[in-house]
């Protein structure tokens, strides 16, 4: 991660002229490899293979570094005589497979666009299980607002926060700057120096993402889309989330699986497949994947040395 | 893409005055039942600038829509929409928050160890519309 306090000139020339050149046509370059890793017209959109996956933490992955920073976070909190039993960790509802919004056609005939397995937060303040020495021992003190705005950094690595004074104890033992939580988040990720944004991929995936969707081929797509849900006579622009313009509350998760939902759901899905739209997205993002990793390799690359040095040190945490 | 140039010259900071400690009071909307201007354990924080700068926001909760969402502490980008418009971010739970860059989660996902805070990378365009946690409730 690199602290920023402005964008550089020339890192905002460069980028204005690889815009220009992915614009002047919208389309993927021709140097980059045209041939996509999956076929669409045989895979659902869940099971498309993308570029970039090799560079991302696996569901397993992610599930052993959190663990790893939970049995770190009990390490520190014993330190300072405490018990700590992290919550468990439910596993998450299906959200990730609405990349270009709802695909599956079964999933909309039974449950509209709600979401199967979705288990809606509670209403109001959340409740603090732990006492508030607890707390402060896990999260440290609250964060210093600076004047004018903004918060004062906790420390950024290990060894900065070794150096850094929290001016907090619990049971006569000194909180760490940021809490045993921050302790064990640096303890995994950034020990010496922090680690490349861990959201860089995903940056990077957004803006395949946007490109690919406002390439001529796509856009035209969309259009189609547009076009044909109105023929049921749905007002709709935006085939990612088009609840709103349906009149659909997804803050309401009853309301996304009516059979009015579920009617404008499977509308939605066959439009899709009429007018090929995740195919030709899929197509075109995948391009667009390859210019942007043949353009930023070498972070791409510290980027994945540094995710597999944190997945060995989780093993070693976890005792695998 | 954003310019933190332009940023850096909007006269939009309002002149509130932090209280020192966090303890944030503003005029945040009706609907912000936990947008409270306080960085509580447990919330996601969405940045308006780069090194959890300028003005900023606190979510408990699942998020659908941030274009409803306002940076609501002071500081420049106050009272601007939050969707799409985040330069930094701090997970300040005990447990994952996930980021989206569409709403209703859609589009592309990431996540977000706990306690982990960082700056959109500058090289592409910071997309979050959506956010949901994963904890236990």
């Amino acid at each position: 991660m690199h602290p920023r306090t402005s964008r550089p000139a020339a890192a905002l020339l460069l980028s204005a002229g690889l815009l220009l050149t992915a614009c002047s046509t919208g389309e993927p370059s021709a140097s980059a490899d045209p041939a996509p890793l999956s076929d669409p017209s045989r895979v659902s959109a869940a099971q498309l293979v993308y570029p970039l996956d090799p560079y991302k933490a696996t569901d397993e992955q992610r599930r052993a570094l959190e663990k790893a920073q939970d049995l770190l976070a009990v390490d520190c909190m014993k330190r300072l005589g405490i018990t700590y039993r992290p919550a468990a960790r439910p596993v998450p509802a299906a959200r990730s497979t609405q990349r270009y919004g709802l695909t599956d056609e079964v999933r909309a005939a039974r449950y509209g666009y709600g979401t199967p397995g979705y288990v809606p937060d509670s209403a109001g303040p959340r409740s603090d299980p732990l006492t508030p020495a607890e707390r402060l021992a896990l999260s440290g003190p609250p964060l210093e607002s600076k004047p004018g705005g903004g918060m004062k950094l906790p420390p950024r690595t290990l060894e900065e926060q070794r150096r850094t004074d929290s001016g907090r104890t619990v049971n006569g033992k000194k909180v760490p700057a940021g809490g045993c939580g921050r302790e064990a988040h640096l303890r995994l990720y950034a020990e010496k120096k922090e680690p490349e944004d861990l959201l860089y991929v995903f940056g990077m995936e957004g803006e395949a993402l946007t490109r690919a969707k406002a390439s001529p081929k796509v856009a035209a797509a969309v259009k189609a889309w547009s076009a044909c849900m109105a023929e049921k006579g749905y007002r709709v622009t935006d085939p990612m989330a088009p609840h709103k313009e349906l009149g659909l509350n997804p803050e309401g998760e009853a309301d996304l699986s009516t059979p009015k939902a579920v009617a404008a759901a499977k509308q939605d899905v066959a439009c899709k497949k009429r007018v090929r739209l995740v195919g030709l997205w899929y197509e075109a993002e995948v391009g667009f994947q390859r210019e942007l990793m043949e353009e930023h390799a070498e972070t791409l690359k510290q980027v994945r040395t540094e995710h597999e040095e944190r997945i060995r040190k989780a093993a070693k945490v976890n005792g695998n | 893409m954003k310019s933190s140039t332009l940023r850096r010259t909007l006269a939009t900071a309002v002149a509130l005055g932090a209280l020192g400690t966090g303890s944030l009071v503003t005029a945040a909307p009706a609907s912000a039942a936990m947008k409270d201007g306080r960085a509580d354990f447990g919330e996601f924080i969405l940045h308006y600038s780069a090194g959890l700068d300028e003005s900023w926001t606190d979510f408990a909760w699942d998020e659908d829509y941030l274009f409803n969402d306002r940076f609501i502490t002071p500081g420049s980008g106050y009272n601007q929409a939050v969707d799409n418009n985040a330069e930094s971010y701090l997970n300040r739970a005990d447990f994952t928050w996930y980021v989206y860059t569409g709403a209703v989660h859609t589009g592309n996902e990431g996540w977000l160890p706990d306690y982990y805070l960082g700056d959109f990378s500058s090289n592409f365009k910071n997309q979050v519309s959506s956010i949901y946690n994963n904890d236990a409730n």
